[in-house]
């Protein structure tokens, strides 16, 4: 099934110019750390930690509503270090979410109520079920699907992964758009149109 | 979000005849069948540990009983183990007066805290690879029969292995002593002479290794505890069946007893198809590439079809293609696909007869020749015909009548916001395209209206060109391929 329409309110949004839309109500600390490489979605009330370390995230990322990102500390015999965070493309973060990990890698579906503890590797074409608890420093490696708490792997994602996963996000970020125009953003409409 | 990976809405039958999602099934491009997981073979590709990623030839796995020697798991709740280091004053080999700092490892628990401290075991001085194995105690006894077992395996073969030669070698003194009415060889045989050829050639029989068969007795080694009758039992202290099966060998009954368990390693698959014996998908040699070396993967081959919108007397598809040749693509209905099938399975048992005038048996014919074979392509439709009737299907669809082009794959064509070249397509059947995305409308009437969850179906005709026909330099044809799909469409 074609996803449906999500509307935004153009006042809530900031949309840069690499197309990020950016929620007002979301908190990003320590913005000038924070790197969004375009066409990502960051929705009301998550959050996004810069202030403790860089958080550098790809193209066509989703974090919904009430989630956090949150770079990964170690302990040292003096104090703590924190480690900057990577995201990679085509990445889903599910609702009431906590991201906790080292590296997430491209093509990952995170579900809803997750909590990816420290220090977590996320290879790339993985996913993570809804209400999975990843304990620190686990690897979740490539085509395969963690679930449970504690997570376990599940399942085998199809080889298509990489595809399905770019099909997903490119078709949710095409389909959320300002409630205002809505024919004039979205490229389907506008062949539509003609 | 399941729904992206387990879409049960659209699905594709299957050659064996089974429905799956487009993303499960392969597409082998020498049967030009589709493949599903249930009828494939699969093979061990990749053994590797899923924690360190490191690639684990298959040789060393069977040595190592398929574990990683480096990583271990939690005994209580099956997690990674960490490892922490702790500084402890020993005495100082120089000086024994003075206490000098030195590092130790132990593991611990990210998940439930365990430790290798609440086992007893002593911290290491190294972070890896000094952790104590347990020792089974019936090691010995399964040596043994190991080894038992695979000298009958040996002598089994050694008895084959004769069986075999003798037949030869009498099949061939037959053949000989008819058409040249006395050879050599059977000159020597009726002399009472061993063969020449067999002197050099006798092998001892294998021995087979001997071991004292098992006794039962009376009495076990693992009688209860004459205390859990009196005293009160705290649950934390007693492992629970999970726990005690994880550890086989030692199966340990008190908490205290676990000890860290090495991680088994995990594996990647290889698919090969069961008729052709073509590989279908074979991942990279690195563990953690997400590349393959060969990928059939029917996503990439097979048009695929998803619902676009849905009302009670009308529903709108989209066609996209992600195979990099463009192709024609014609929806029949199942009727029309019927009477297609039936002339075809004619036309190709015609000439399966004249292939047979040129005594060209199926047994005889390998690889390709076995796939483009019209006798395998006649079964092949008949099971689908036969397979794609046994669906039941309540809605019909109003199919458009004009084969659609699906353009090939470019990622670069969503850059582009025009409409591409002026096709002569009806307006009414072809809503509009984008790349190589096309949406068709298809109304659609219930025929059926006692089940509430409506179901239809419809079979694609589209062009694929078989593999090994890319490379020369005539322009290949394109074979029809047929492939049903059913789509819930549940309560309209």
């Amino acid at each position: 099934m074609e996803l449906e329409d999500t509307l935004f309110s153009t006042s809530e949004y900031v949309q840069t110019h690499t197309g990020n839309k950016v929620s007002r109500q979301s908190t990003l600390c320590g913005s000038q750390n924070i790197i969004l490489n375009g066409k990502n979605i960051i929705m009301g009330e998550s959050m996004i930690r810069g202030d403790l370390a860089n958080v550098r995230m790809g193209q066509y990322c989703i974090l919904s509503k009430q989630s956090v990102i949150r770079p990964p500390f170690k302990k040292f015999a003096k104090g703590v270090a924190f480690f900057p965070l990577h995201v990679g493309d085509h990445v889903f973060i599910g609702e009431n979410t906590v991201v906790n990990a080292a590296v997430v890698g491209s093509y990952v579906y995170i579900g809803k109520n997750c909590v990816i503890g420290r220090r977590c590797i996320l290879k790339d074409c993985c996913m993570i079920a809804d209400d999975t608890v990843l304990p620190p420093e686990t690897v979740v490696s490539p085509f395969t699907i963690y679930s449970g708490s504690p997570g376990h792997c599940v399942e085998e994602l199809p080889e298509a992964m990489q595809d399905l996963m770019i099909d997903y996000t490119k078709s949710f970020y095409q389909h959320y758009i300002p409630d205002k125009d809505v024919s004039g953003v979205n490229p389907i409409n506008l062949v539509t149109r003609k | 979000m399941t729904h992206l990976f387990k879409s049960e809405k659209v699905q594709y039958l299957c050659t064996c005849g089974s429905l799956k999602p487009l993303c499960r099934t392969y597409f082998c491009r020498h049967c030009l069948a589709l493949k599903c997981g249930e009828c494939v073979f699969h093979e061990v590709d990749i053994l590797y540990c899923s924690n360190c990623l490191e690639n684990v030839p298959p040789g060393e796995a069977r040595v190592k009983k398929n574990q990683c020697s480096e990583c271990f798991e939690c005994p209580v709740c099956d997690q990674l183990l960490l490892t922490r280091a702790t500084n402890i004053q020993i005495p100082s080999a120089e000086d024994p007066s003075k206490l000098v700092p030195k590092k130790m490892f132990y593991l611990v628990c990210g998940f439930c805290r365990w430790t290798t401290r609440e086992a007893g075991l002593p911290d290491q001085p190294s972070a890896t690879g000094s952790w104590p194995d347990s020792d089974n105690v019936n090691s010995a006894r399964v040596g043994a029969l190991l080894e038992h077992y695979r000298s009958l395996a040996q002598l089994d073969k050694f008895e084959k292995e004769q069986k075999r030669q003798l037949k030869r070698r009498s099949n061939y003194l037959s053949f000989t002593a008819d058409k040249y009415s006395l050879s050599a060889l059977a000159a020597r045989k009726r002399s009472g002479l061993p063969f020449a050829g067999s002197l050099g050639m006798k092998k001892e029989t294998p021995q087979i290794y001997k071991v004292e068969p098992a006794v039962a007795s009376e009495e076990t080694d693992d009688a209860l505890d004459p205390d859990i009758f009196t005293k009160v039992l705290t649950l934390s202290s007693v492992t629970t069946i999970d726990q005690r099966i994880r550890q086989p060998e030692r199966q340990p009954v008190k908490s205290e007893d676990l000890i860290p368990i090495h991680k088994f390693l995990s594996v990647r698959r290889s698919q090969r198809c069961r008729f052709c014996e073509h590989n279908l998908s074979k991942p990279e040699y690195n563990p953690s590439s997400i590349k393959f070396k060969i990928h059939l993967g029917a996503f990439y081959h097979v048009p695929d079809v998803i619902i676009y919108r849905l009302a009670r007397d009308d529903m709108q598809l989209r066609l996209c293609n992600r195979s990099q040749y463009p192709t024609h693509v014609r929806l029949l209905s199942l009727d029309q696909f019927a009477l297609i099938a039936h002339s075809k399975i004619e036309e190709l048992e015609r000439s399966c007869g004249e292939a047979e005038k040129e005594k060209k048996s199926a047994s005889s014919m390998v690889g390709h020749e076995l796939c483009e074979s019209p006798a395998t392509q006649a079964a092949n439709l008949k099971t689908c015909l036969r397979n794609a009737f046994k669906e039941k299907v309540n809605v019909v669809l109003q199919l458009p009548n004009e084969p659609i082009l699906l353009p090939a794959r470019d990622d670069l064509a969503e850059y582009e916001l025009t409409a591409p070249q002026n096709l002569k397509e009806d307006p009414k059947a072809v809503l509009w395209r984008k790349g190589n995305k096309v949406v068709i409308s298809t109304p659609l009437t219930v025929i059926d209206d006692e089940l509430e969850d409506k179901r239809t179906g419809f079979v694609f005709e589209f062009g694929a060109v078989r593999a090994g026909f890319e490379t020369k330099e005539v322009q290949p044809q394109p074979t029809n391929v047929y492939i049903p799909v059913f789509i819930s469409l549940g309560k309209i």
